[in-house]
This record gives structure tokens, sequence and C-alpha cells, in this order.
């Protein structure tokens, strides 16, 4: 059984006599003990769809399986039960301001109605796994951003969920702490077995922890699969966009502030004939690109190169312009499918 | 004129109006919490609209609000007189006061509970918490600091009303300003009592706000 089921999911939200389409026929599963990754722009859909998987948002139509549940079958005491197992973490962390730590996470167990004595002593326990057991006097008021978000999963685990759902969990940290909440994330799911979705804006969160990602874009869910899949052989163009546009150390100020530059590379990459490389592991001995440039004796233009770290896999991709002259194009191409390389055209995906 | 009768009757003014006050503002509370939480509950963007709902508590609490509280007193006296067997004196008094102050509160609770963040609301209802249970640990828990000092200020308004109600025999600060500042011309004893009540509400005011202050755990 998986752990979330999703067929044929619509949800349609009218706002003054408009129809706005935000989920369109959205079908996919996520196995148990996966880290799936749920990608697109802001606007996309996809915080529409994670509460889905709870029914905070109840779909327009379609089936959501949670457990070999359908939550649109419930009634209103048993999907409240059935929340109790899907936890969610959100970017705003969402603590009550007005209690402390302990308080904190003591509430799921309170709405579960546990015993005082014993929620207390599994909240303690829980802050000694995210590590804040010192701080459970303290208010969420006087904790850092990255704790704050420590003190929201111990939370989430309070009531020993099968499901963890993140909004953003990340969005509203820094890179450091981005990536010692992604290890915290990346241990509850190897240590408790939790399923956990991550909705994301951010590339490099997919590619730090997911082991699968599915992409959304205008409500559709365009593509979707394993990480390594993806990143290889992106079929869509939003999934080529994004693979595109991530930086290796992700983040959104190394993307503002090289904009100027992207935006250049942009003008140059629109120009000629363009292929993507991707390079997995054993290609990476043989200096293909310059045995190439020697054999035929025309120069390529090396339009970006990166190595990327994929599912604890290094993946070289590097998009290059090739010489005007077609024959020589197909040539080119051909040498690099002789050499085991993954190589496919890069066209009007680049703006 | 100093003797110890003015002082005496002052002091007893101070104790009425004290009374008064205090008494209305939380009889008004027990009608106004429940009627402020409804209306901030069922309202459209609430965590369980119910357009009927809303619009009654809505429409009644419009009604008394825009009586001025003078006609609304007067407007009460047989209801006044049949509840407590006299239409004047404190006690009296307490009757309208607690029924100008129920709306206001209502007005001012359901402004309260709708400053709590949307977020913590999300966050209880995906743990399975029920409205109840939102209401009771994370609205009410979460407006905390801003109910306070809404209370706050309608002991002030309260008060002021009471000395309103002092015109038609209402008791307390207001009555003896009233009738011997207005009806005696003895500026004198209406500047004390003035003054009284500027004392009576700077101390409402200032304990209500440290209360407050005390009470918020964001900073």
């Amino acid at each position: 059984m998986s752990a979330i089921e999703v067929r044929h999911l619509y949800k349609t939200f009218k706002q003054k006599g408009e129809t706005v389409e935000a989920l369109k026929d959205i079908s996919f599963t996520v196995e148990k003990g996966d880290i799936y990754g749920i990608i697109g722009m802001s606007g996309a859909g996809k915080s529409t769809l994670v509460r889905c998987f709870n029914y905070l948002e109840k779909p327009t139509s379609g089936e959501v399986y949670v457990d070999g549940k359908e939550l649109g079958s419930l009634k209103e005491k048993e999907l409240r039960a059935e929340r109790g197992k899907i936890a969610m973490i959100f970017q705003h962390f969402n603590l009550l301001m007005q209690k402390n730590v302990l308080d904190n996470v003591c509430f799921p167990m309170q709405i579960q109605k546990k015993k005082k004595s014993e929620a207390r002593e599994r909240a303690l326990e829980l802050l000694r796994t995210v590590g804040l057991e010192e701080k459970a006097a303290a208010y969420p008021s006087q904790l850092s951003g990255g704790q704050k978000q420590r003190v929201a999963i111990a939370r989430a685990l309070a009531c020993d969920p099968k499901i963890l759902l993140c909004d953003e969990a990340t969005s509203a940290l820094d890179p450091q702490t981005t990536a010692s909440i992604l290890e915290l994330l990346k241990d509850i799911n190897r240590q408790f077995g939790i399923t956990i979705v991550i909705i994301t804006h951010q590339m490099s969160v997919i590619r730090e922890i997911c082991s699968h990602v599915a992409i959304v874009e205008k409500g559709c869910l365009v593509e979707s699969g394993t990480v390594e899949e993806i990143f290889a052989h992106p079929k869509s163009r939003a999934a080529r966009d994004i693979i595109l546009r991530d930086q290796p150390e992700g983040g959104a100020a190394g993307i503002s502030g090289s904009w100027q530059g992207e935006h250049r590379q942009k003008e140059r990459l629109a120009a000629d004939k363009k292929i993507r490389i991707v390079f997995s592991e054993n290609s990476a001995f043989e200096p293909v690109i310059a045995n190439m440039v020697l054999k035929f004796g025309t120069p390529v233009n090396i339009l970006r190169a990166d190595t990327k770290n994929v599912a604890g896999v290094a993946k070289g991709e590097m998009i290059l312009g090739l010489p005007h002259e077609e024959a020589l194009q197909i040539e080119m191409q051909n040498y690099l499918k002789e050499k085991g390389l993954e190589i496919e055209e890069v066209t009007e995906d680049v703006e | 004129m100093w003797n110890s009768q003015i002082i005496f009757m002052l002091l007893e003014g101070v104790r009425d109006t004290v009374y008064m006050t205090v008494v209305s503002t939380v009889l008004g509370y027990v009608f106004g919490l429940p009627m402020g939480i409804l209306l901030a509950v069922t309202d459209a963007d609430g965590i369980r609209p119910n357009a009927v709902c809303y619009k009654i508590f809505d429409v009644i609490a419009n009604i008394v609000r825009s009586t001025p509280f003078l006609i609304l007193l007067i407007l009460l006296i047989p209801f006044t007189r049949a509840l407590v067997g006299k239409s004047y004196g404190s006690t009296a008094t307490i009757v309208p006061l607690v029924i100008a102050a129920a709306p206001y509160i209502a007005r001012m609770v359901e402004s309260s509970i709708k400053e709590v963040d949307p977020g913590v609301i999300e966050a209880a209802r995906s743990m399975g918490a029920d409205t109840l249970t939102i209401i009771v640990r994370v609205l009410l828990v979460e407006a905390r600091t801003s109910l306070i000092v809404g209370s706050t200020i309608t002991l002030g308004t309260v008060l002021g009303y009471s000395a309103m109600a002092g015109t038609v025999g209402g008791g307390g600060l207001g009555d003896i300003a009233i009738r011997y500042g207005y009806h005696r011309y003895q500026t004198d004893i209406m500047f004390v009592t003035v003054i009284l009540l500027i004392l009576l509400v700077q101390i409402f005011q200032t304990v209500g706000m440290k209360i407050a202050s005390k009470s918020d755990k964001r900073k």
C-alpha cells in the first residue's frame, strides 16, 4: 500500500465571481519511506496540493488515499483522527507564540487527548531528538528561525505520524540552517521510517534529500519520477527550466546576485545551437570534449558547466554551443553519443 | 462645607462607581465574550463560517451599539424594574450597563481573535483539532494580550457610561457630580468627582496595560 495516492485531483477556487483552477488532473503516488519533493514556481499550486493530502483543502474532485483510506469518504471526526497521523511543518513555523517550547510540543498530544505527564515526557524526548532540550522553557520569540523549525519538527513528530508534510519548510532559513534542517529530516526519515513530502521552490532542497520529485506548473503535474531520472533526462520544459536555473549552492541570494550575469548568459544561449550533456560517474575519465575538439579541429563554446550531487551520485552537466555548420553539428553529436554520453538539444526552453 | 459627610459621600461614590464598572464589565464579558467568539468564528473567513449565525449577532451588535447609551438607559427602565425591582441606584444601573457593554465587548473580542495568525490556526487544524479546541487552546491563548488590552479599554468606557447614568439617578460619582455640581451649582464638588473619575481611569488603564504586557510572551 502506498503512503499517499492521488487520483485525478482538481481544485478550483471561486474569487469574486472568477474561477481559478489551482489544480488540474493531478495523479501520482508517494511510496512508504520516500522523501518526495514537489517543486514549482510560486503560484504553481503546490501548497494547495499538499493541503489536499490532509484535506486542509478539500479537492473539488478526485481522490486522495492516505494509507489506503480515501480522505473524501471520511466523516469530520474520522478525518480529524486521520490528520493526527499526517504531521505538517510550515514556512513560518506556526508555533503558539504565547506558549513555551515544551507546551508547543505537547500541543498535538493534548489534541489527541494524551495524558499530561506522558505528553511532557515524550515532548522532552523529542526535544532531545532535535537537539533543543535546554530550550524547553523558552518562548518561540526567543529562538532563531532554525530553532523554531526544530521545535515545529519535534511537535510534528509528537503523535508518531506516518507522513510528514513540509510546506516550504526551509524557505525562510539561511543556507546553513537549511542544510541542518534537511539533515534532521533525513535522519527522521531513516530513523522512524516516516514518509516525507517536501514542497519547495528550491532545487537545492530536492537535490539534497529527495528520492523522488514531481514538478508542478500552473496547476498541472508536468513530470514525476526519481530525482536521478529527472535530473538526467528532464522531459518537460518546466523541468529543464528548473534544472537550468538551479544554482550549485541554491539560495535565493545567489540567484538575485547573479541575475545580470545569468541574463547575459541566457542571451548568449539563445544565439547558437546548443546541446546539453549529462555525465554519469564513469564518463569523466576520458577528456571527451577536448578529444572532440581535437578530432574535428573546430572549437565548441562551453556555455555552462556544473557538477551536482544528485542523491549522493556526482552528476556533471554541460551546455555546449556547437559550430554553425550543420553537418559538423551532427557529427559531433554522434561522436558524443558514441562515447556513451547522454545528450539532448536545448532549444526553446532557454529564454 | 468639606465636612466628613461630604467626604464620606464621595468615598461612597467611588465605591459605587467601581462596583458598577467592574460588575458590569464582568457580566458584560459573560455575554460579550461568547458573542465575540461566535462573530469571529462564524464570519466568512472564520474557522467555521456560518452566514446566518454571523448576520444575526452582527445585527444585534449594531442595533445596541447604535443606540445612544442615555436613550438605552431610559428605554430599558421597565426591563430593569422587572429584573431588579427598581430603576434607580447603582445595582439597577448595572442592567443597562451590561446590555450596552456586551456588544461593545463582542466587537473587541472579535477583532482580537481576528488578529491571531491564520498559520497557527492552520497548524492546529493539521493536527486534527476540532473547532472548540481551536477556540480554547489557540484563539483565546494567542489573543490573550489583545483581549486584556480590550478589557482595559472596556473598563474605561463602562466607567464613562456609569457616570452618564448619574443623570437618571444611577448612583456613583456621576450621580454626585450631577446632583451637586449641576443642580446645586457646587462646582468644587463636581471638580473633585471629575478628578476622582480621572484617577480611576488612570488606575484601570495602568494596571490593565501592566498585566497585558506581562502576559505577552512575544517579546
